[in-house]
Order: C-alpha cells, then sequence, then structure tokens
C-alpha cells in the first residue's frame, strides 16, 4: 500500500481522469489560501533540544533540527501557562509562529495529549481508555485536583462511557487536566447515540466541530467518521454513526476554521471511528450547528490558528464533488 | 348517548393497544445494547407487548372485570412512566409505540396517556364486549370513533415520525452500498463493454468512495502500453451513467500523441 501522500496524489489523478481534468489541478492551494489572513500557518513539533529565553532548538520527527525564536509575547503551555523552563530537553514541543508572517514561535505547547474514546475499565484514578482501534488503548491517569473538573463533563467514569480530555505527558503517563470541551454530552454513554436525522439532500458543505488528535507519526490531514468499510476505502467497518457522506482514506477536504478563518486542504489520513458518538458542540466561537464532523492531526489543527488547550474550533469543511 | 359513548371506548382502547403491540414488535427503535433504560430494554418491549396484545383481544371478545381493571392499570402506569420520563427533562422516548416513539416524552404524549387512563376507567363497567359494541356502532358510532381517533392522532408524536420514515429516501451520499452491487452495475454498463477486452486482470487493484460515486480501477494494456482503467460507478439507481477514464501508467506519461487511444469519457 502506498504511503498516505502518494494515494491522495494518485486518486486525485484517477478522479481528474474521469472527470477529464487534468490531474495535477487545480493544485494545492485553495482560493482562500490566496488570502494572507486565510493562509495557514506553518506549525513545528518535535522534541526539545535546547532552550533559551529566546531561542529554541528542536529535533524533527525526520531528524531534522530546527531553530526557532520565541516571541517575547509567547504563550507557553504546560499543564497550564508556563515559562521557558517548561522547555526541558525531551519533551514534546508543537508551536505555532506568530499570525503575521514571521517564524517567531508565539504559542508553544509542551507534552499535551489528549484522550478521546470509550472507557475501557476503572482502577482508582487511572482509566483505561480505547480510543478505537487505529490509536488503540491508553491509560488515563487523573490527579485528584483534576477530577471535580472531569467530572463536570463526564459523571460516569465507569465502563462504557466516553471521554475527552486534555492532560499532559508526566514520565511516560498522561495525566489527565480538564474536559476538553465545554460543551455538555447530553448522550455520554457510548453506545447511545443520537437516532441519525437527515432529511433530503446532504449538504456538501458540512459545519460543525473540528478537534484534534495526537498522530504517533506526526501526520498531516484528518480523521473523518464516514468511511466506506468496503474495499480499500478505510472504512471502521461500524457503518454510518452520523449522517455524513461516505469518503475514503486519501479523499480531501476543504477545511475552514469559522474562528481564525483560515482554512486548508486537507486529506483524509484515518477513519475516526469515535468522532460521531460524542455529540457535543464546540463553543469557541458560537456555537457550532453540529457535532464533530472531523478530527483533525495536531499540526493540522494548530496551522489552522485552534488551540490545544481549548480542544475545538467551529469548522466548515467542504468535499469536492465527485 | 352517554352509554354509547362510553361502549364505544371499548374497541378504541382494544384498537390503541393493539397498534400499539404491533408498532413495539415491529418498529425498533435500534437501541438493543444492554445499558438502557429498562423500559427500552428488549425483553421487556417484549414483554409490555404481549400483555398489550392480551389486553386488546381480550377487551374485544370477553366483558370480563379483571381485563378491564387491567386496562385502567395498565394506562395509568403508562401515565406515570411519561409523567416522570416528562417530569426529569430526559431526551428519552416513552417507546408506547416502539421505535416510533423515540421522542422525547412531552406534554402531548402525558396527555394522551392520561385521556386514555380516564376513558379506560369510564368504560370499566361496560357489560358488553368490543366486539359486540361494533357490530352494534351505526354511522354515528363510527363517526365518535373516528373523532376520538383523530384526537389521538393529534396528540400522538409517533405520527410525524411515521410520516417523515414513509416519505424518506436515503440521500446517494448516504447509502451502504456493498461492493457486489457496485461490480452488478459496472458489468451492465457500456463502458465496461467497450474495455473489457483490453483490462489486464478482472480483479481490480483498487476500489473507494467518494460520495455518491465508487471508483474501480483496473491494470489494462491498450495498443501494447500499459495503463489504468478507473470506473467511476454511481452507488444509486440506473439513471446515472457509469463513467471512465484512462491513466497510462508513469512511463508512457509523456506520450500523447495521437498514436495511442485519447483520454476518453463516455457513459453508459
Amino acid at each position: 500500500m502506498p504511503s498516505t501522500r502518494d494515494l491522495v496524489l494518485r486518486r486525485r489523478r484517477l478522479r481528474a481522469a474521469v472527470r477529464g481534468e487534468p490531474g495535477d489541478l487545480p493544485g494545492d492551494l485553495s482560493p482562500e489560501e490566496h488570502d494572507s489572513g486565510a493562509r495557514p500557518l506553518r506549525s513545528v513539533e518535535g522534541t526539545v533540544i535546547e532552550a533559551s529565553p529566546h531561542l529554541l532548538v528542536l529535533a524533527t520527527a525526520d531528524g531534522t533540527e530546527v531553530r526557532v525564536p520565541i516571541s517575547a509575547r509567547a504563550f507557553i503551555w504546560h499543564a497550564g501557562p508556563a515559562g521557558v523552563a517548561a522547555l526541558q530537553p525531551g519533551r514534546d514541543v508543537i508551536l505555532r509562529p506568530t499570525a503575521g508572517g514571521g517564524l517567531a514561535a508565539e504559542r508553544i505547547w509542551v507534552d499535551i495529549a489528549r484522550v478521546t474514546g470509550v472507557i475501557a475499565g476503572r482502577a482508582g484514578r487511572v482509566i483505561e481508555v480505547d480510543s478505537g482501534r487505529h490509536r488503540g488503548r491508553t491509560a488515563l491517569v487523573i490527579p485528584a485536583e483534576s477530577m471535580t473538573r472531569i467530572r463536570v463533563r463526564h459523571p460516569r467514569l465507569e465502563a462504557g462511557s466516553l471521554i475527552d480530555v486534555i492532560g499532559v505527558r508526566r514520565g511516560g503517563e498522561v495525566h489527565g487536566l480538564r474536559p476538553a470541551t465545554n460543551s455538555p454530552q447530553p448522550a455520554a454513554h457510548a453506545d447511545r447515540l443520537a437516532p441519525p436525522g437527515w432529511s433530503g439532500p446532504v449538504p456538501r458543505i458540512l459545519r460543525g466541530t473540528a478537534t484534534w488528535y495526537g498522530h504517533p507519526q506526526g501526520a498531516y490531514g484528518a480523521a473523518y467518521p464516514a468511511l466506506d468499510p468496503y474495499g480499500d476505502a478505510g472504512g471502521c467497518g461500524t457503518g454510518p454513526a452520523s449522517p455524513l457522506p461516505f469518503l475514503s482514506i486519501a479523499s480531501e477536504l476543504h477545511v475552514h476554521n469559522d474562528c481564525t478563518g483560515r482554512g486548508t486542504r486537507v486529506p483524509v489520513i484515518e477513519c475516526g471511528c469515535l468522532a460521531a458518538r460524542f455529540c457535543d458542540r464546540c463553543v469557541r466561537c458560537g456555537t457550532s450547528p453540529r457535532g464533530r464532523i472531523v478530527e483533525l492531526t495536531r499540526s493540522v489543527f494548530v496551522d489552522l490558528g485552534g488551540d490545544l488547550d481549548g480542544g475545538c474550533f467551529n469548522v466548515t469543511a467542504r468535499v469536492d464533488p465527485s | 348517548m352517554t352509554e354509547m359513548l362510553r361502549a364505544l371506548q371499548i374497541p378504541l382502547l382494544a384498537s390503541v393497544l393493539l397498534l400499539a403491540c404491533a408498532a413495539k414488535l415491529t418498529v425498533r427503535d435500534g437501541d438493543p445494547k444492554p445499558l438502557v433504560a429498562l423500559h427500552r430494554r428488549r425483553p421487556f418491549v417484549y414483554g409490555v407487548a404481549f400483555a398489550e396484545g392480551t389486553i386488546g383481544v381480550a377487551l374485544l371478545v370477553t366483558p370480563s372485570g379483571v381485563v378491564r381493571l387491567a386496562c385502567v392499570v395498565f394506562f395509568a402506569s403508562a401515565t406515570w412512566i411519561i409523567g416522570d420520563l416528562a417530569r426529569r427533562g430526559t431526551d428519552e422516548g416513552c417507546g408506547c409505540f416502539g421505535g416510533l416513539s423515540a421522542a422525547p416524552a412531552g406534554r402531548r404524549g402525558l396527555v394522551r396517556a392520561a385521556l386514555l387512563t380516564v376513558t379506560a376507567l369510564a368504560a370499566a363497567g361496560v357489560p358488553d364486549t368490543g366486539a359486540q359494541v361494533l357490530s352494534r356502532a351505526g354511522v354515528v358510532g363510527v363517526l365518535i370513533l373516528a373523532v376520538e381517533t383523530g384526537l389521538l392522532l393529534a396528540l400522538s408524536p409517533e405520527l410525524a415520525l411515521a410520516v417523515e420514515r414513509t416519505r424518506r429516501t436515503t440521500p446517494c451520499e448516504l447509502l451502504d452500498v456493498p461492493l457486489a452491487d457496485t461490480y452488478a452495475r459496472l458489468y451492465a454498463s457500456d463502458v465496461w463493454r467497450e474495455y473489457e477486452d483490453d483490462l489486464a486482470s478482472a480483479t481490480p487493484v483498487e476500489t473507494w468512495r467518494e460520495l455518491c460515486h465508487r471508483y474501480v480501477v483496473f491494470p489494462a494494456r491498450i495498443d501494447g502500453r500499459r495503463a489504468e482503467v478507473v470506473f467511476a460507478v454511481p452507488v444509486d439507481g440506473r439513471r446515472k451513467p457509469v463513467k471512465v477514464g484512462l491513466v497510462w501508467e508513469s512511463d508512457c506519461a509523456g506520450q500523447d500523441d495521437d498514436s495511442g487511444p485519447r483520454r476518453v469519457h463516455s457513459s453508459a
């Protein structure tokens, strides 16, 4: 099986052949990207090699060493607002440059993690979360000081319930800090899905909530809940859990952050089999019209101006007609 | 007149109970998992349906006081349950008519259940069976039953859902279509017959779905050159044509003169 990037290019070419279009057009730039205010930012993620108050040296996933100046007004997150002292060698970092187009880091998240899934078991403050067949299981530790806050949104910390928590990596464990969204979750149980309520044609411009997840290889793309379960489409085999149009791995979505105005084209790289089970709404900039329609890898999320510690943003996703 | 009005309630109550029984057995709400509320668990639902069917038939064939009492208790219990659901503001439906009662329990359902309880109480002392009442019901009786049925329908949130379910057709983007259906549609198309002899293998190298089309890719050898033929097969109906495209393998990509077959966009 070719890599996802190769698959995206291949399927784009094959689709274009059917439509009678040149395979290389319309190219990687979507129309909104021509406006600098709507252009995605270029996030950088890697492991801290060295840090000073003004300079951060990172090793990226491909082994490249990247030197990034730190803006004087940079916000550093490490289990909450933190200082440069949090940038210790060996820690995982993702940063967003200044919105003006400079290279300096404006927002830096250190060892941030998110655990989304179905609770598989619980032993005291350690919760085993099943994040689906692609992401496996994670042991989530909820410190005593975070328990009350998390239980506001997830009152039932029992097997079978959904959970979505922002946390921080500490000594090989993920410590939960706060619920990932502020919206209530009316049907918290994984088996109690909202009934599909579509009528008439399905809009190909989808408006709803985008969340993020950490891809182990730091991939750039999105997990989409409604992938076709047949053939080489990459579906989870769980059927259409939500009234979303069927797509496949390597399909492309134009994703637009309604809160910042930034947009880009994003390939589907994974089946978001859990996203459609959540029926919460994002309230970052008004209430999103519907629940989770796409999960973005954290680099895409940050590129579009999202704050990882915020957990979500309102999104418009456009599917190109086939 | 009052006696006739009371007597007519027996067949009305029987028909409501039999309808609820049939709906519970045939219209499921698709939530069979064990961790749901008691009143939505399948064994419980089947048990209630059995009780409703039994009481409904019994109302039609016997004037027994036990049956009338069971009918009153049944509707009173339903009223209490719906009232409790509405008071708690839960998003659960009452399940009174199986999967059709999926909407959250509200005032309309509560009023309906309360009215039926009052009706069952009023009709408890009627000496005739439901079948006897129906056999004697004249035009006036039929009109009264029709008006009461209309009133019950107006108080039934299930009606809107039932109408929506009968009218709704699933958009092609949401259709769950197995590969076998796609292949059947493809093999019946004109473009398949046009390219069938050029295919190097009858087994596709790749299939994937986007919105209303499934793409099926076959290796091909055309005029001695290697290529891939990609078919875009609509997933719904037979009105839309199957489209086809031709992509030369990379070693031939630069050759785009008149000596080889052209890129084709034909339809079935």
